[in-house]
């Protein structure tokens, strides 16, 4: 019966493993994340593994599988965490973009131009993303929406540079509206973000201190004696440091 | 609140629509189009987007009348949380009705940003007290608790 439950785990695992070997592939194939990275990502994980595997001897099936899975599982979330950056960094680099595409156009260059250039200096990071977009703006064949990326607010950029390139006159005046509005909302983001951040760089500080002195008590005191301050005290601070984050969130808006 | 607010998301993607020639009609429709298809896409709306985009759409609704009977919207029985969003939809009753409205809403838009930026002041100068209630009702005492409870614990086993 246990031999017939371990197989039914080994099976599904396989499913897993393959669903996310399927997922690495898109992700590259997306060009979010190269496959120099994912390869790094991935040997990261098995150097990982068989680390674990030859200082903890798996006593039975279940440590054995736990100590498989887990550096994988962290090596695909880490990847699609490395994704999720890209695309944010990609969005907060609109307004650099946009700057550089203007002057470049100002010099006489056409727009599609003016971008595969701009797209190049990008950082190295966020490159490939851009060089991705500038190229379905102008050189895709099929400008429909399969073609767009999967985030929406980079689907949504990809569609602003499309309609501004199908216009014929006006296309740094249409960008540098663009940019002013990309403004705008950075700046109210900031402001919102930076209202919040003051509070919450104390509320780690706070939080560092409690972990410390808990090691600390542990240490002088030993594990038995301080238990049951841990069980009253560590909820208490939990709670008081979920209400300081969510109470920070809440700014009341008069418009 | 880390996004911009739906009005001035709104005013700015409208004033844009209308410097390109679209009708205040279609720029508002396509201003609703693109927040229900971010709202799709998995992109969490905070309750008070999805408030104002319930007032927006209530008033696309109501000024389908407008432009039969000419006469501009009564936008109170919208009943508007604000009075900028009250202004706003009076903005753009008079816009399809066909009066010229991009300085209004430029004006508009500067009254909001100005108010905004006193919201936010006003919010982090009210921080330093808010913060004070859990600090002093929750982490103090968790801090003396974990600091002073070994030390009572051997105390009391000492004295016995």
């Amino acid at each position: 019966m246990r031999s017939v439950f371990e197989i039914i785990v080994l099976a599904c695992s396989l499913v897993g493993l393959m669903s996310a070997a399927h997922l690495a592939t898109l992700l590259v194939s997306d060009r979010v994340v190269s496959a120099l990275e994912m390869a790094k990502i991935v040997t990261g994980a098995f150097a990982m593994t068989s680390l674990s595997l030859i200082l903890i001897r798996p006593r039975g099936f279940f440590q054995f599988w736990i100590q498989v899975e887990t550096p994988l599982a962290l090596a695909i979330g880490a990847a699609f965490l490395l994704a999720k950056y890209r695309d944010r960094a990609v969005e907060e680099s609109l307004d650099e973009l946009l700057s550089r595409l203007m002057m470049r156009m100002k010099e006489g260059r056409s727009l599609s131009i003016a971008l595969e250039l701009v797209t190049h200096e990008m950082r190295s990071s966020i490159r490939l993303r851009w060089i991705e977009i500038a190229r379905s703006v102008s050189f895709s064949p099929q400008k429909n929406e399969s073609s767009l990326p999967k985030s929406f607010k980079l689907g949504e950029i990809l569609r602003e540079f499309r309609r501004i390139d199908l216009l014929s006159r006006s296309q740094i005046v249409e960008l540098d509206r663009w940019r002013s509005r990309i403004r705008t909302e950075r700046i109210f983001r900031r402001r919102s973000v930076q209202a919040m951040a003051q509070v919450r760089a104390q509320s780690l500080i706070l939080a560092t201190i409690y972990t410390l002195l808990a090691l600390f008590s542990v240490a002088a005191f030993g594990w038995n004696a301080t238990r049951g301050s841990f069980q009253i005290s560590c909820p208490l601070f939990l709670a008081g440091l979920f209400i300081i984050w969510r109470g920070g969130r809440r700014v009341k808006w008069s418009v | 609140m880390v996004g911009v607010n739906p009005v001035l998301r709104c005013l700015m993607g409208l004033e844009e629509s209308i410097v390109r020639g679209d009708s205040v009609r279609d720029s508002l429709m396509q201003w609703l189009d693109l927040e229900t298809r971010k709202a799709a896409s998995g992109e969490s709306a905070a309750a008070l987007d999805r408030e104002f985009i319930k007032e927006a759409m209530e008033f696309l609704r109501r000024s389908e009348d407008v432009d039969q009977t000419g006469h501009p919207l009564d936008v109170s029985d919208l009943r508007c949380r604000t009075v900028y969003r009250e202004s706003l939809f009076i903005i753009l009753s008079d816009g399809i009705l066909g009066n010229a409205i991009l300085p209004r809403m430029r004006e508009l838009r500067t009254e909001i940003e100005a108010q905004l930026e006193l919201d936010l002041k006003a919010h982090v100068d009210s921080l330093p007290l808010k913060m004070l209630v859990p600090l002093l009702l929750f982490m103090f005492p968790s801090f003396l608790i974990l600091l002073l409870g070994p030390i009572t614990r051997n105390f009391v086993e000492a004295l016995r």
